[in-house]
């Protein structure tokens, strides 16, 4: 008759993880690329969310003509109010003989007849 | 030979170098994310092949784990957590969710445990009967107690460190252990 041999639990796990050991998966390398690229893109994507704003300066409020400064857009507003004011006032001097050499004869007599000429947009009206 | 201070000073220590390494990775550091990879990946591999049995799904899980452990760099708070335990769960968590997806005809909730009915991967490899047979008896193990045998022999974890990865009390583990070690010595000597 013989005893049976006690189990040795402890022997066992060792040679079954000596075993496990031998077929292990290897990381591959195809694995790791895979996973340092969703890294490189983590950080891609976290870099774009957490960028500093921009420190370019900020401009003052007000009209900015043209991308002018506040100086040079006053400057340039003053000089066209000018041209318009000097241009209106020419026109209203010189107003009813061009008209007439424009063809517009009779609302030239009209404004000559009125009050030694000039413009007015009420004068057919009137 | 260390002894258990030293051992578990080498537990913190390395912990503390992954949390390191991921804040360096989240301060825009690849170099941080090769280095993790290197400790981190291998582990998180061999888990999710031991449950899934089978490697390209065990790769895809892996990838999958390190991914949201990117994700979290920048959210990750020092010291709450180690990094591998966190790491430990995910990748337990989706090697279930993988099992689950497998059987679409059953009821997620009559699905107790994450074994897969097919032999495990490791199972399948061994030439011994005898390791076929201790294979197949940890695998029968209730879930707890797999793991615990799994992170103390084939892991080669310390008992506060698989407490740590289990959420429990390092006399828990050793609870665990003890019923596991019961149980196979039973199913080992009935063969």
């Amino acid at each position: 008759m013989t005893d049976k041999i006690p189990f040795d639990l402890d022997a066992a796990l060792a040679a079954l993880e000596q075993d496990e050991r031998a077929v292990w998966p290897k990381v591959s390398e195809k694995l790791q690329m895979r996973v340092l690229g969703d890294a490189a893109e983590v950080a891609v994507a976290r870099a774009r969310t957490t960028a500093p704003v921009s420190r370019a300066p900020v401009r003052s409020g007000g009209f900015h003509w043209f991308g002018l400064s506040d100086v040079w857009s006053g400057a340039a507003i003053a000089a066209v109010t000018l041209c318009l004011f000097v241009g209106f006032g020419v026109g209203y001097e010189a107003g009813p003989e061009l008209m007439a050499q424009a063809g517009l004869g009779d609302t030239a007599i009209a404004f000559a007849e009125d009050d030694g000429g000039g413009f007015s947009p009420f004068e057919d009206v009137l | 030979m260390l002894d258990a201070s030293s051992d578990a000073a080498l537990e913190i220590s390395s912990a503390d170098e992954d949390a390191l390494l991921l804040s360096k990775f989240a301060a825009g550091d690849q170099g941080a994310a090769r280095e993790l990879t290197d400790r981190l990946l291998p582990g998180v591999l061999r888990q999710a092949w031991r449950i899934l049995g089978d490697e390209a799904e065990a790769e895809d899980v892996a990838q999958d784990a390190m991914l949201r452990l990117w994700r979290q760099a920048g959210d990750w708070r020092a010291g709450e957590a180690r990094i591998s335990t966190w790491l430990y769960r995910v990748t337990h968590n989706l090697c279930i969710d993988r099992i689950r997806k497998r059987r679409p005809t059953t009821a997620i909730e009559n699905v107790a445990e994450p074994e897969d009915p097919t032999p495990s991967a490791l199972e399948r490899l061994l030439n011994s009967e005898e390791s076929r047979a201790l294979a197949r008896a940890i695998l029968a193990l209730p879930e707890r107690q797999r793991q615990a045998v799994v992170l103390r022999h084939f892991e080669g974890l310390s008992n506060p460190k698989i407490g740590d990865r289990l959420e429990c009390s390092v006399e828990a583990v050793e609870s665990l252990l003890a019923r596991a070690r019961r149980q196979l010595t039973v199913d080992m000597n009935e063969k």
